[in-house]
């Protein structure tokens, strides 16, 4: 199943933060609810649109059931209990497409696209780069991870055999060491090529505002407009 | 921001992959006792003190520390660099600030509580409303900033030995 | 366009002076740490721009001195291939990586363009451009990094062990590559002490040690040396060795029967997923107990994926392991095989070479001392020297014997190790030949999954080769 449509990097930065603002500011009432249940849903549809349809479902599964829970919780007569279950039902529900659309965003924006587009919006260079490189080593690290426990367990070093902190240990000094060093590396390749220097790179990426990006952006108007109306 | 190289700034966006690395595989270890969620502010700051000295050590020019929290670490970084990036004490206060930023965790479930209490607020009586407060104290706030310094300081510490354990030893410190 | 330095660098390189023409190919060698690496670092900037150290006397490049430029000024005119094809790639799609020279130097976006079409087709790269680089085999790496690096179309390219992790075939096409950049006029050199493929190409060859140039031979001369000669200086050979003869193995044998083997399949990013192909068909596989068995085959033919199924790693779906009739199911097979992965860098967690034997013999065995288990261990490896350092701090060569050395003090009696000598010189590739033979010596069962023809003929008992996930020969 591949991607349906591609947005520009922009407009999905864009959607977290106004996501975000929503969810943690949002009561429960009105145009407030309204606001809260669609940039509930957008970030599924911007999984969907991606191709990664069953993470979709099961974001929306979890944090559907989590809306309806705090809901359904606050509407009738309370005990204790009830209320920090609704709370962290609130909770679920108000984390979650946060959560998940940072999931969407880094899932399908690549390093080059994100260059040009910060760089295009004029971010200096210093937060530009670093925000490259989280991009660019967020697969890496999880493979390094990976490769980590995979030698402990095939050595036989486990939870049970040496003990919590040595477990950590093991399991953490690897993996950072060897990303380190896959930093250095890459940071003499990026040197000899030319990245650092001042003034503007050219960045050839084609990204632009296109019609997904505009539908995008007006469900998120929607949302922004019950929320201000509320 | 002067004096920042661009090995600098690739070192900032691996660390801050590894910061979160690192946590995560401490939940992992967590995973198999509830219990920790709760102690999130507490530990996270522990665990992630590896990588942060780690970084520390390897690039500690002006305002690497600025970069990777945008909001408290400008303080922070004022903090360390009144140390000179040297002076031990400096760098625990440094990094203590620093974790501050993990507020962001408990932060939603404060902003969940008010608006929770005004919701609550309007369809029972002021009585019931007064107890759920009792539940759900404000001095937890403090508790929970407590825990980010107490856990930041340890971590700090442990950081540093795994320093000299490791990563000097190995050649990449 | 001539350059020369002469510099003294005290700890890497002394009275090192070196001068390249135009469109010359010279080629760099000697045992590790002979500092040929640091020449090149020379040439590109990154010594003193990266790495720190004293350095006296003068480079010149193209009549500037890196040293005194901004290394991007240096990154316009020399073009810098390394040995890691994993870690030299800032984006994540082929496209954006051979741009990504041209974008750093502010060309305009008309001429990138053009430049990235014509690398992708120069390179062969076509088909592979909307492929996510993690998706590519080290040797569409290499290409890709070569590609990148030509289309800021310097006029010298600097190369170190570009060969390293490359089999048979991409080490060709690299050779080509070369070759290209050769008779468009620029000037080339490579650090390597595989010199095989470059035979042909090669104008000078300069022969180092200790950071003292030892040796330097014209083109004719280099290409008359036969094996023993390169050797004798220290090199690996020119020509690949025989191999040690196949055949059924007699006695007592480990068989893997009937395995087919995919990957799950992987999801693409930017969406989709691809099934692919079986990695392994294996009808029926002998690996003779007690010997040294060699596992050959291309990048990709399908031996780590081998491996790791047999140390129990990776579910197959079907297929057994037998050991002499009797089935051997994962969880035993996890305990009797120790796996040296190909890249050691995960396997190593403690804090000093004692340590990470003492603690493999710990967990391994009953409790009890294990100190002078432990110092046999270490000498066996040949590591006795080096007890106390860090394992991250050892070279290459080294840590691969340390791993040994955990295989060894595991007491598991199936070892399997995954191209443990990508990169190591002639003495350190010999050097884990004779810790092979110790494990083999010791009555353990001993596969290598290598491309190393050198290693083969140093230590194997017997040969068996892959092909995309068949068994060619045995």
């Amino acid at each position: 199943m591949n991607e349906l449509f591609r947005l520009d990097p922009r407009t999905t930065l864009a959607t977290i933060g106004l996501l975000n603002v929503v969810m943690f500011s949002a009561g429960f009432t009105g145009g407030d609810a309204l606001a809260r249940l669609v940039f509930q849903l957008i970030p599924a549809l911007l999984a969907i649109g991606i191709g990664r349809f069953w993470p979709a479902l099961a974001y929306l599964l979890i944090s559907l059931t989590a809306l309806a829970g705090e809901r359904w919780l606050l509407a009738g007569e309370l005990s204790g209990a009830g209320v920090a279950l609704a709370g962290v039902c609130g909770l679920i529900a108000r984390l979650a497409p946060g959560l998940f659309l940072g999931y969407v965003a880094v899932v399908s924006i690549q390093v080059g696209e994100l260059m040009a587009a910060l760089e295009r919006l004029r971010i200096p260079r210093q937060l530009v780069i670093p925000a490259a490189v989280v991009l660019r080593f967020i697969p890496t690290v999880r493979e390094e991870s990976a490769a980590v426990a995979s030698a402990m367990s095939a050595r036989g070093i486990s939870l049970g055999r040496v003990g919590p902190l040595t477990w950590l240990e093991y399991r953490l000094v690897p993996l950072l060491i060897s990303t380190v060093k896959a930093g250095e590396e890459l940071t003499q390749a990026a040197l000899t090529r030319g990245l650092g220097r001042p003034g503007r790179a050219t960045r050839i990426c084609r990204i632009g505002l296109r019609v997904p990006d505009a539908a995008v952006f007006a469900l998120c108007a929607v949302g922004m407009g019950f929320w201000l109306v509320g | 921001m002067r004096g920042l190289t661009t090995r600098n700034l690739i070192n900032v966006g691996i660390f801050t992959v590894l910061y979160f690395a690192a946590v995560a595989v401490f939940g992992q270890l967590g995973a198999l006792v509830p219990i920790l969620q709760v102690l999130g502010p507490l530990y996270i700051p522990i665990v992630a003190g590896i990588p942060f000295t780690l970084m520390l050590a390897l690039g500690y020019s002006a305002n690497t520390i600025s970069l990777l929290a945008l909001v408290l670490a400008p303080a922070a970084d004022l903090i360390c660099r009144a140390g000179e990036y040297r002076r031990w004490p400096y760098l625990v206060a440094g990094y203590a600030l620093f974790s501050l930023m993990l507020i962001g965790t408990v932060v939603p479930l404060f902003f969940a509580r008010e608006a929770f209490l005004e919701r609550i607020g309007q369809r029972h009586d002021a009585a019931w409303v007064q107890s759920m407060i009792d539940l759900t104290p404000s001095w937890m706030f403090a508790v929970m900033l407590a825990m980010l310094v107490v856990g930041a300081v340890i971590g700090a510490q442990l950081g540093r030995a795994v320093l000299r354990k490791h990563f000097e030893r190995a050649g990449i410190a | 366009m001539n350059f020369s330095y002469a510099a003294a660098d005290a700890a890497a390189l002394a009275d090192f002076g070196l001068s390249v023409a135009p469109g010359e190919f010279v080629v760099l060698s000697g045992p590790s740490g002979c500092g040929k690496t640091t020449a090149t670092r020379l040439l590109n900037g990154l010594i003193p721009h990266f790495h720190e150290g004293d350095l006296t006397g003068q480079v010149r490049v193209f009549g500037r001195d890196p040293a005194q430029q901004r290394i991007w000024e240096t990154a316009a005119e020399v073009g810098s291939v390394f040995q890691n094809p994993r870690s030299q790639f800032f984006t994540t799609d082929p496209v954006s990586e051979i741009a990504f020279g041209c974008e750093n130097l502010g060309l305009p976006a008309a001429v990138t363009r053009q430049r990235v079409e014509r690398a992708l087709a120069e390179f062969g790269l076509e088909p592979l451009r909307d492929r996510s680089i993690f998706a590519l085999s080290g040797g569409e790496k290499q290409r890709l990094a070569c590609a990148a690096v030509a289309a800021t179309e310097p006029g010298l390219y600097v190369l170190d062990e570009p060969s390293a992790n490359l089999d048979a075939a991409a080490t060709e096409r690299l050779r080509a590559i070369m070759a290209g950049w050769k008779a468009s006029g620029a000037s080339v050199v490579v650090a390597e002490h595989r010199l095989g493929y470059l035979r042909d190409l090669a104008d000078r060859l300069l022969v180092l040690t200790e950071g003292r140039i030892t040796g330097e031979y014209s083109g004719e001369q280099f290409r008359a040396m036969d094996d023993d000669a390169l050797a004798a200086l220290g090199l690996r050979r020119a020509t690949p060795p025989l191999p040690p003869r196949s055949g059924t193995p007699a006695g007592p044998a480990l068989e893997v029967r009937d395995l087919t083997y995919r990957h799950t399949s992987r999801k693409v990013p930017g969406g989709g997923s691809r099934r692919p192909r079986p990695a392994l068909r294996l009808d029926r596989l002998a690996i003779p107990k007690g010997r040294i068995t060699a596992l050959q085959g291309a990048n990709g033919a399908g031996k780590t994926t081998l491996a790791r199924w047999l140390a129990g790693l990776s579910p197959g779906r079907g297929g057994q392991l037998l050991d002499e009739g009797r089935p051997i199911g994962r969880r035993e097979r996890r305990r009797r095989v120790f796996l040296v992965l190909q890249d050691v860098n995960h396997q190593l967690v403690t804090e000093s070479v004692s340590d990470e034997i003492a603690v493999t013999l710990r967990l391994a065995g009953p409790g009890g001392a294990v100190e002078a288990e432990r110092d046999r261990i270490l000498a066996a490896v040949d590591l006795s020297a080096y007890a106390e350092r860090h394992p991250m701090s050892l070279s290459a060569g080294q840590k691969q014997r340390l791993a040994i050395g955990t295989a060894l003090a595991s007491q598991r009696e199936i070892v399997i190790l995954d191209e443990p000598t990508s990169g190591l010189d002639l003495a350190h590739m010999r050097q884990v030949a004779a810790a092979l033979r110790r494990l083999s010596e010791q009555g353990r069962t001993v596969l290598v999954a290598t491309h190393d023809a050198e290693l083969i003929a140093a230590c194997a008992d017997h040969v068996i080769t892959l092909d995309r996930g068949r068994v060619a020969l045995q």
